[in-house]
């Protein structure tokens, strides 16, 4: 019995209070370090605040003062403004007790237009399961027992699934494999090809042939390749493919990955897939049968014959060009000189026309090469052209551009830098170049564009150079000479065919996506870390293992499982709260005449779900909403902050169940307690 | 048309405006506020609007001087590659002006209520008169879209309406326009589906 009043007089004196503030400070004390070092609220977090040895000493200061005012019994009117006081203190704690053990703080993610009743639970995991055939999923969230760990057993649901969790990583990467999956390249329908590092890039590795569409459509080689030179080796693809077309899979060191394709006319076209992932996925059955990314090539799986290629071109150049002089428009210098010399010569002007562009892209060359011969049709036409009848120096310029390109072009056009080789041979107006480039290409990705301002440069410094008789030049230095002429206007079989409609029959090309994780070193920046879970599915007989990062947001794809029959992901708990709120509008408010944000506004419906009662609201920075069961609805962010697309807004949602009946109240008596004390202390010091 | 003047008891008067008769029943599918002194146009309870030339609704400001009308057109599309774009809209706004210099226009991206689009101001000679025409060209976020292409048999004539692209164009003598561009530029950022579209969990 003795030892029972010492204790209650321990819990309720002095010295158990002074070892409870003495605890308590030094739990903020290794708190403000902890975080302090770590950079992470939830590191210094997991070891202070939410520690369950915190949670005892709040319930250590609530029965010390629940002890201490109890020990005053028989308690009399002097009592009162000490007993008062201590009511308003345990009121206050009570609140903060309630709130740790029944409130919850989450977020609800909306889009304009749209609503929703459910909040993610900041810093809690669980699996979000849904059914085929069903709309609404459900959340599984992983429980942890006494001694700190997951429970193995998530779910055992009542249509029989079973959720079990083999492991828990801290921490791993996760991108989505697409084209190149880990040791090979998968496209559909075709055997997966081995992924091969690329070691000498002169000379790459065949990966097999494949023929797209009907048997007579061409036979595409087909690459699979690892570098970090990208751009390199897809232009050594495009030297190889001059003759049969081809495609690349070629993956970099980062998991990025690019599609690279030069069509049956040296047509090129490329898709890159980076850290981001795909733009879009092709979700088979809302995903239950898994998901795919697809590559439309603006190349024809239908016979691709070269003359109805050629055909076509020379069709809508017929009917261009038929167009322009029907409405009087006056043909480009190129065109003019050329169908002048087809007049001469009597020959159809677009068939001459579309049989030079075809030869010109033949070669690969930025120039017609004068060593390419010429058909005798194109060899009468050249004969014949003259340059006599528009500006002199335009035919001066043609030439010393051929000399130019004769001396430096073939650098040029194979150097992934051709700044570079200009200012390697003192290129006098390098400046002007590049200044020009960086307006239209600010990348550099594409080096035709210095070799276009290039060709424009030397016609325009014509005027300055040495004249050349043009007259003696050879039909074979005219074709070339054109060709710089139609380069500097943009003329090119290139640009005409990429102009031309899109294929009727393209060819399509698609690969399932896959998660792929890497392990990595957790930090302990615990925010900074995406864990993953390894589960076991399994229902009736079937069972099947899955591995699933984490996804912070809860938005992101949701991968399928037993055949297709459940989908799942692993995301923050979710929670349904009694409100229901709309999004009509978001947006932002700037400073007069900038683009710098004064404030964010939403424009919210809020909806009581009990009793169908609907308020609108706007919150924003400052202005939180308040319901009145201790729901508190906080703008969080805004994105994008522009008008280009419908506005996402994250809403942070608090609940304290017990604000407004304990601690609000337990404030106000404490203060009352206080005073009196105050009060008291201060009439008894003056009697 | 029959045409009658908003609630002159509210400062703005809340509006419902239906959708074209798909399926021989037009469901209320859009709101919209306007300040109380507009007169509101709706097409005869009889009259078919499966021509999509017709406007849904239209609004009239008036004064001594002249009108404002204000029309409302939605455009149902099947398949989210159907949809018109906003620019392509514009365009044809741009087209309908005898002539118009291109400092008197602009075009701005304008995103609200879950559609996206474009917002044009344009003055110019119309029909020999110094016009304004202020109008939206409005789709919905392809996730919205997205979201409303599955729906059960019931609600599928609704969805199709929900989902379906919408322009308001108010065209009225420039000065007249200048007084109540505002009131024009509230009235159309207020416009929103009645139905809230479903997200997914």
């Amino acid at each position: 019995m003795n030892l029972l009043k010492h204790t209650y007089h321990f819990l309720g004196g002095v010295y158990f209070a002074m070892i409870l503030i003495a605890s308590v400070t030094l739990f903020v004390i290794a708190g403000t370090f902890l975080e302090s070092s770590s950079q992470s609220h939830l590191y210094a977090a997991a070891y202070t605040y939410d520690s369950p040895l915190f949670a005892l000493l709040l319930w250590g200061f609530f029965i010390n003062i629940l002890f201490a005012a109890t020990r005053r019994w028989p308690f009399r009117w002097k009592h009162a403004p000490f007993l008062i006081t201590h009511l308003g203190l345990l009121m206050v704690l009570g609140g903060v007790l309630l709130k740790h053990y029944f409130g919850h703080q989450g977020t609800m993610l909306l889009t304009e237009g749209s609503g929703s009743h459910v909040i993610r639970l900041a810093n809690t995991f669980a699996i979000n399961v849904q059914k085929r055939g069903e709309k609404v999923s459900t959340s599984h969230p992983l429980k942890r027992n006494f001694s700190g760990r997951y429970d193995p057993l998530i779910a055992r649901r009542d249509d029989g699934l079973v959720l079990q969790l083999a492991e828990i990583t801290p921490h791993v990467s996760e991108h989505l494999a697409t084209w190149a999956k880990g040791p090979v390249a998968v496209i559909d329908g075709l055997r997966p090809m081995p992924m091969v590092d690329v070691i000498d890039q002169e000379e790459l590795t065949l990966a097999g042939r494949a023929r797209f569409g009907s048997e007579d459509a061409p036979v595409w080689d087909l690459f699979a390749l690892r570098t970090d030179h990208t751009e390199a080796v897809q232009k050594q693809v495009k030297k190889l493919a001059r003759k049969t077309p081809a495609l690349a899979i070629i993956e970099n060191s980062d998991h990025d990955v690019s599609l690279f394709a030069v069509g049956p006319y040296g047509d090129v076209w490329t898709q890159h897939i980076g850290k981001g992932g795909p733009e879009s996925l092709i979700a088979y059955d809302d995903g239950f049968s898994g998901y795919a990314v697809k590559a439309e090539l603006p190349f024809d799986t239908t016979p691709a014959h070269r003359a109805s290629r050629e055909q076509v071109i020379a069709n809508k150049i017929k009917s261009q060009l038929e167009k322009a002089r029907d409405e009087g428009v006056a043909l480009a210098t190129p065109l003019e000189i050329f169908k002048r010399a087809c007049e001469k010569a009597q020959v159809d002007f677009p068939d001459m026309l579309t049989t030079y562009l075809v030869r010109w892209n033949a070669t690969g060359s930025w120039l017609y090469p004068e060593s390419t011969p010429l058909p005798a049709e194109l060899h009468t036409v050249f004969a014949n052209m003259t340059w006599e009848d528009i500006d002199p120096h335009v035919a001066t310029g043609c030439q010393w551009a051929l000399v130019l390109f004769d001396k430096v072009g073939e650098a040029l056009e194979s150097d992934d830098a051709p700044l570079e080789v200009l200012r390697k041979a003192r290129w006098p107006l390098l400046a002007s170049l590049e200044r020009e480039n960086s307006m239209i290409d600010p990348e550099g990705k594409n080096p035709s564009v210095i070799l276009e301002l290039l060709t424009q440069q030397m016609l325009a410094s014509a005027a300055m150079l040495p004249a050349q008789d043009s007259r003696l030049a050879p039909p074979q230095q005219h074709a070339a000479m054109l060709s710089v002429l139609m380069r500097a206007y943009g003329i090119h079989m290139s640009t005409i065919a990429n102009d031309d409609s899109a294929p009727s029959d393209p060819l399509v090309l698609e690969t399932r996506v896959m998660p792929v994780h890497e392990v990595l070193s957790p930090s302990n920046k615990i925010e900074d870390n995406k864990p993953r879970v390894v589960l076991h599915a399994a229902k009736d007989t079937v069972g099947k293992a899955m591995a699933l990062a984490y996804d912070r947001s809860g938005t992101g794809l949701k991968w399928p499982v037993l055949h297709g029959e459940y989908l799942l992901r692993f995301q923050p708990d979710v929670i349904d709260i009694p409100y229901h709120v709309r999004l009509r509008q978001a947006r932002q408010i700037n400073y007069a005449n900038s683009n710098q944000a004064y404030s964010y506004e939403s424009d919210l419906v809020v909806t009581e779900m009990k009793s169908g009662m609907t308020r609108e609201t706007t919150i924003s920075m400052n202005n939180v909403y308040e319901t009145w069961d201790g729901y508190r609805f906080y703008l969080s962010s805004i994105s994008p902050s522009d008008e280009s697309t419908a506005k996402k807004i994250v809403v942070v949602v608090n609940r304290d169940p017990a604000k407004y009946w304990l601690t609000y109240p337990g404030a106000v008596v404490l203060t009352c307690g206080i005073v009196w004390l105050f009060c008291r202390r201060k009439k008894n010091d003056d009697e | 048309m029959g045409c009658s003047p908003s609630n002159d008891n509210d400062a703005n008067t809340h509006h419902t405006i239906k959708g074209r008769d798909f399926t021989n029943k037009r469901f209320p599918v859009y709101r919209i506020n306007t300040p109380n002194s507009w007169i509101r146009c709706d097409p005869l309870p009889k009259e078919s609007l499966t021509d999509t030339t017709k406007p849904l609704c239209e609004f009239v400001i008036k004064d001594p001087h002249g009108a404002i009308r204000i029309a409302i057109h939605n455009f149902a599309t099947d398949t989210i590659d159907q949809r018109i774009s906003p620019i392509a809209q514009v365009e044809r706004w741009k087209r309908q002006f005898t002539t118009i210099s291109p400092t008197d226009i602009s075009v701005t991206p304008q995103a609200f209520s879950g559609y996206e689009g474009l917002y044009f101001r344009g003055t110019g000679d119309l029909k020999g008169a110094n016009t304004t025409v202020l109008a939206w060209s409005l789709c919905l976020a392809p996730e919205h879209y997205r979201m409303l292409s599955h729906a059960e048999e019931d609600m599928a004539a609704l969805y199709r309406e929900m989902r379906a692209d919408v322009t308001i164009k108010a065209v009225g003598r420039a000065d007249m326009m200048e007084l109540h561009e505002e009131d024009i530029i509230d009235f159309a950022r207020s416009f929103e589906l009645i139905e809230e579209i479903p997200s997914r969990s």
